[in-house]
């Protein structure tokens, strides 16, 4: 289903159709929920949380198992069940972070750095994922049309196209520790240039 | 393009700090954390902009069969949701009901006081005098004549107290 194929109302009657069929004990029914929900939770929840795909594939399963088990404590209120997978998820990526931090292997969140790019924090409107996305890559793009040339070729390959390692340092004509380190300096040029034009991320808070 | 980079040449000599920082980095992307402990925590801003970099990316999302072989995993592990328990109206206002009528009649019960006893009817003189007849030897069939009479009459004091 996509979003502009339903009304908010729809929408909730929708899930509140699913949600009573799963109760009940009909798997599809949460798999629907699970399909509508899941790479938006994915992406906007987990990823810039966790800034790891393992890691965030794992809070993902995670979310949804222990959604589906208390599906019967959702109350709707009005509001999309994706909040309520999207706080699940929030709380799993903390656990994450926390587990993490003991055995000193600290995840890395990009979550603070998105934050200038968000319209409102407290917005329930709904934004569409790709719009979302196409907004942070006119964002980079401005930085990186600000960088050196060959900062923003190492940023662009490495990064943006499906490339291995060695053929990116191909491109560039370079050995492969040497394209490691010029990754190294364009991603601290990037990160001095993404300050100037976004702002500094605020600090880092447990929620 | 900032005059900080200007200033710099991409392709200056590599220094050893940055050999190590550089394969720390590629470490720790790969890994996909930092180890706190050793060079590469210095490294958290450079791993967080790869993320994002990496976000931004087409690959950021979740691909098709991963999204279903995640699902997979999530049907067989999850025990089976529990339907939330509604209690119908009338039975939210039968209990308290029930409970506040029974302790009412505990209460009747407990604080009201014993029936009155039924005075026993008085025995007549002829009752008395066929037992003493009847004590010094002599005829028992009078006395349960009279007997007889005297129970009649208790039984039906009794009734009349009891019905």
């Amino acid at each position: 289903m996509r979003e502009d194929e339903l009304s908010a109302k729809e929408r909730l009657a929708w899930e509140q159709a699913c949600v009573k069929r799963a109760l009940g004990g009909d798997r599809r029914a949460f798999a629907e929920l699970y399909r509508e929900y899941a790479p938006r939770v994915f992406q906007r929840v987990l990823m810039p949380k966790l800034g790891n795909r393992m890691a965030a594939e794992d809070a993902l399963s995670e979310t949804f198992r222990v959604g589906l088990e208390r599906l019967g404590q959702w109350d709707a209120r009005g509001v999309s069940i994706y909040y309520w997978f999207a706080r699940i998820a929030s709380n799993k990526a903390i656990d994450m972070h926390r587990v993490k931090a003991r055995t000193r292997r600290a995840l890395s969140s990009f979550e603070q750095l998105l934050m200038p790019l968000t319209p409102s924090a407290t917005s329930e409107d709904e934004v569409e994922l790709a719009d979302e996305i196409a907004a942070l890559r006119e964002r980079i793009d401005e930085v990186l049309d600000r960088l050196n040339p060959r900062y923003r070729q190492a940023i662009e390959l490495r990064f943006f196209r499906d490339r291995s390692r060695q053929s990116c340092a191909d491109v560039l004509e370079v050995k492969l520790g040497t394209f490691d380190v010029l990754v190294l300096r364009a991603l601290r040029a990037f990160k001095r240039e993404w300050e100037r034009v976004v702002g500094a991320p605020p600090e880092l808070r447990e929620e | 393009m900032s005059e900080h980079d200007d200033d710099m040449d991409p392709d200056r000599p590599v220094t050893d700090e940055e050999a190590r920082a550089a394969a720390s980095l590629l470490r720790a992307f790969e890994r996909g954390t930092v180890d706190a402990m050793h060079a590469d925590g210095a490294l958290d801003d450079e791993l967080r902009f790869a993320a994002l970099l990496q976000h931004a990316s087409d690959e950021s999302a979740l691909a098709p069969d991963r999204l279903e072989a995640i699902l997979g995993e999530v049907l067989e592990g999850a025990k089976s949701p529990v339907a939330p328990v509604r209690v119908p109206w009338w039975k939210k206002i039968l209990a308290p009901t029930t409970g506040f009528a029974l302790a009412a009649t505990c209460a009747a019960i407990l604080f009201s006081g014993p029936p009155d006893a039924l005075p026993l009817p008085r025995p007549g003189q002829e009752l008395l005098d066929a037992q003493l007849s009847a004590a010094a030897g002599g005829d028992v069939d009078a006395l349960e004549d009279q007997m007889a009479g005297y129970r009649s009459g208790l039984l039906s004091a009794m009734e009349d107290r009891y019905r």
